[in-house]
C-alpha cells in the first residue's frame, strides 16, 4: 500500500473552479474583494439615498451614469489597492496580530487619498469634516473587508484541515485493516499448510500402512476378521482425515481459494451430500473474464464471498433441509476498469426465511458485517422457487 | 511420448511421499522418473516442454498450488499428461480445470498412491490420454440427486464407476463378470443418457467428467 499522504490538488475532485480556489490565499483574496464590492455598492446606495442621485442630474442621463462610475471606480480602486498590496505581503503566512496590523495599516494609509479623491466629486461634499469622516469610514471598510476575508479563509482552512485529517485517519484505518487481513491470511495459510502437509499426510500414511498390513495377512479363518477390522480402522482414519481434519483446515483456508472464487465455490458444492441437487451458473461477464484468464479477485474479498456462500449452503442444508441448491455468480463491470461488483445469489428449496431474527438465526450477521465494512450488501429473502435466497453484492478493486 | 518408456516428473513436498513414489516407479519397467522436485519454483526450472510425458503434482505445495502449476505446464506443453495427488478429496477443483485442459487430467488420493498397482495403472492410463479418478473416492461416489448420472441404471452406473477408475472395457468386463460386448452396450447407453457425442476416446473422457461433476461422496453414514 502506498504511503499515506494528502492527495495532490488535482486528485481532490470537483470542478476546475473548485480546484483553482482550493488555495486559502485565493479564498482570502476572493472574499476580501467580494466584501469591497458589497461595501462599494452600499456606499453608492447611501450616496443615492442622501441626494447624490438628484444632484447629479444634468442635461442628460449620461451625467448621472458618469458620476456613478467615477464614485464606483474610487471605491473599487481603493479596494483593489488595499487587497492587492496586502496580498503581495502573503498575509496568511503571518501571525494573526501582525496580519491585522497589516490590514489596518494599509487600509488607513490608502483611505486618506481615497477621501481626497471623494472630495473632487461633483455631487459629494468637501471640507475637513467630510474628509476625515470619509477617511475613517474608508479605513474601517477596508479593515472590515480584509478581516472578514481572513475569517472566511481561516474557516475554509480549518474545514480543509479537518477533511485532510479525516482522510488520513480513514487511510490509516484502511491500511491497518489491510495489514490485519494480510496477517490473518498469512496465519490461516500457515495453519492450513500444517494441517494439509503434516497432519493429513501422517494420517494418510497410517491408513496406507494399515491397508498394507491387512493385505499381507495370510487369509485363513482366524485372520479374515482381523484383516477386515484393519481395513475398517483404515477407513475410519480416512473419514476422520477427510471430514474432521479437512473441516478444520477448510475453516482456516477454504479449499480452492488459491485458484479463484469459482473453483472454491465448485469445491464447496462438490462437498454437498449427493442427495442434494446442486448447480453453479456463471454470468456472461464472469464467464468471459475467466475465458480471458483475467486475474482472480484479491484474496480478502474472495474469502468474504466464499465464507458467505459456505454459510448460505450450510444454512440451507442444516436449517432449511433443502434438496436443491443453485448458485449464480457474476461480475458487473463499472466505469472504473479496475473496479467490479461481484454478485452471488444462492437459491435453495428449503423451509424458507424465518420471520424473525433472520441474521442471528442463520449466523449470517458476521458475514453481513464483513460485507458492509467493504461497502457490500447481503440480503436474505424468499426465493422465487420457494426456500431462501441469499444475495451478496461486493465492490472489488483489482490491481491495475 | 516415447513408445517404450513413460517419462514421469514428480512435484511433491513431503519427502517420504516423494521417495515412495520415486522408488515405486523406478522399480517399474517402462516407467522412468526424470524429475523429482519439492515445489513450484524447482518445477519451473526443470520441467521443460517435452522433457516428461506425465507430471505427478501434489495439490498443496509450500510455494503454490499443484492445480495452477499443472495449468501452466500444460499451457507450455499441451502434450503433457497431468495427474494430481492430494491427501484430501479435491474433486471440486479437478472439475474446474478439466473442461479447459488440452489433455485430460487424472486424480489420485495419496492413500491410493501407496498401492503400487493402482499407481502404475493410473500413470499408464493417464499417459495414454485417459482420465483416471481415485478408485477409493470413486467407490464412495453416489449419483447426485437430479443429475443425468442419477438417471443411469445401477448396472450402467457400475460400468461408469470402473471407467472413471481408468479400467479398459475388458478389465471392466472382468471385474463385473460380464462380457466385453455388454460393457460396450452399457457405455453406448451411458453416452446417450448423458448426451455425450464425439469419438471414442473423447466420449470416455466426457463420461468421466460427467461422473465427477454429477456425483457426491458420502463419508459418514
Amino acid at each position: 500500500m502506498a504511503d499515506i499522504a494528502d492527495p495532490p490538488v488535482s486528485d481532490r475532485g470537483g470542478s476546475f473552479l473548485t480546484r483553482a480556489l482550493w488555495n486559502p490565499q485565493r479564498i482570502w483574496v476572493l472574499f476580501s474583494g467580494l466584501n469591497i464590492l458589497i461595501l462599494s455598492v452600499m456606499g453608492l446606495t447611501h450616496w443615492a439615498g442622501w441626494g447624490g442621485w438628484e444632484y447629479a442630474q444634468g442635461p442628460g442621463i449620461h451625467d448621472r451614469f458618469f458620476e456613478v462610475m467615477v464614485l464606483l471606480g474610487k471605491h473599487l480602486g481603493y479596494g483593489a489597492l488595499v487587497v492587492g498590496i496586502c496580498a503581495l505581503a502573503r498575509p496568511l503566512t503571518w501571525r494573526l496580530p501582525q496580519r491585522l496590523l497589516l490590514f489596518s495599516g494599509v487600509s488607513i494609509l490608502l483611505a486618506y487619498p481615497r477621501a481626497l479623491l471623494m472630495e473632487l466629486g461633483r455631487t459629494t461634499p468637501y471640507g475637513g469634516g467630510y474628509r476625515y469622516a470619509e477617511w475613517i469610514l474608508g479605513a474601517s471598510a477596508g479593515i472590515v473587508a480584509l478581516t472578514i476575508g481572513n475569517l472566511v479563509s481561516s474557516l475554509v482552512q480549518r474545514v480543509q484541515l479537518e477533511a485532510s485529517l479525516r482522510r488520513t485517519a480513514s487511510q490509516r484505518a484502511a491500511k491497518a485493516i489491510h495489514d490485519l487481513q494480510t496477517e490473518e491470511i498469512r496465519i490461516r495459510r500457515m495453519v492450513s499448510d500444517q494441517l494439509h502437509g503434516t497432519l493429513q499426510f501422517r494420517l494418510v500414511t497410517v491408513a496406507a500402512e494399515l491397508d498394507g498390513i491387512a493385505t499381507r495377512i495370510t487369509p485363513n479363518e482366524s485372520t479374515v476378521s482381523v484383516a477386515a477390522e484393519l481395513r475398517a480402522l483404515s477407513d475410519r482414519i480416512e473419514e476422520i482425515r477427510e471430514l474432521d481434519v479437512r473441516s478444520l483446515s477448510h475453516s482456516m483456508l477454504p479449499s480452492g481459494v488459491d485458484l479463484g472464487t469459482v473453483p472454491a465455490i465448485q469445491s464447496i458444492l462438490s462437498r454437498v451430500p449427493a442427495d442434494v441437487a446442486t448447480s453453479l451458473t456463471l454470468g456472461p461477464t464472469c464467464q468471459r473474464l475467466m475465458d480471458e484468464y483475467q486475474p482472480p479477485m484479491p484474496m480478502a474479498e474472495r474469502l468474504v464471498i466464499i465464507y458467505a456462500v459456505e454459510e448460505a449452503v450450510s444454512n440451507a442444508l442444516r436449517h432449511g433441509h433443502a434438496t436443491s441448491l443453485k448458485v449464480y455468480f457474476e461480475l458487473h463491470l463499472t466505469n472504473d476498469p479496475n473496479r467490479r461488483v461481484a454478485e452471488v445469489v444462492v437459491d435453495d428449496n428449503g423451509t424458507g426465511v424465518p420471520e424473525t431474527g433472520v441474521f442471528e438465526y442463520s449466523g449470517l450477521s458476521r458475514h453481513l458485517e464483513r460485507l458492509e465494512a467493504r461497502d457490500g450488501t447481503l440480503n436474505l429473502i424468499s426465493s422465487p422457487g420457494g426456500g431462501a435466497r441469499l444475495r451478496i453484492e461486493l465492490p472489488v478493486t483489482y490491481e491495475s | 511420448m516415447n513408445n517404450s518408456v513413460i517419462r514421469v516428473g514428480i512435484v511433491e513436498d513431503e519427502t517420504l511421499m516423494r521417495s515412495m513414489l520415486e522408488s515405486t516407479l523406478a522399480a517399474e519397467p517402462g516407467i522412468q522418473v526424470v524429475h523429482s522436485v519439492p515445489g513450484v519454483a524447482e518445477a519451473k526450472l526443470v520441467f521443460t516442454p517435452g522433457s516428461v510425458d506425465i507430471a505427478l503434482l501434489d495439490v498443496h505445495l509450500p510455494d503454490g498450488n499443484g492445480v495452477s502449476l499443472g495449468v501452466r505446464m500444460q499451457h507450455d506443453d499441451p502434450n503433457l499428461a497431468i495427474m494430481l495427488l492430494s491427501s484430501e478429496d479435491v474433486m471440486g477443483l479437478f472439475t474446474s480445470v478439466q473442461k479447459e485442459a488440452p489433455r485430460p487430467w487424472s486424480y489420485l488420493s495419496k492413500r491410493s498412491s501407496f498401492a503400487r498397482d493402482v499407481l502404475v495403472r493410473a500413470i499408464i492410463t493417464t499417459a495414454q490420454g485417459q482420465t483416471v479418478i481415485d478408485p477409493y473416492l470413486v467407490q464412495r461416489s453416489e449419483p447426485r440427486y437430479g443429475s443425468a448420472v442419477a438417471d443411469l441404471t445401477p448396472a450402467q452406473f457400475g460400468v461408469l464407476r470402473l471407467v472413471a477408475e481408468g479400467l479398459s472395457n475388458q478389465a471392466t468386463a472382468e471385474q463385473l463378470g460380464i462380457n466385453t460386448r455388454s460393457v460396450e452396450s452399457h457405455l453406448k447407453s451411458i453416452y446417450q443418457r448423458l448426451g455425450i457425442d464425439g469419438d471414442g476416446s473423447n466420449r470416455r473422457v466426457a463420461a468421466v467428467l460427467a461422473f465427477i461433476e454429477q456425483t457426491g461422496r458420502q463419508w459418514r453414514t
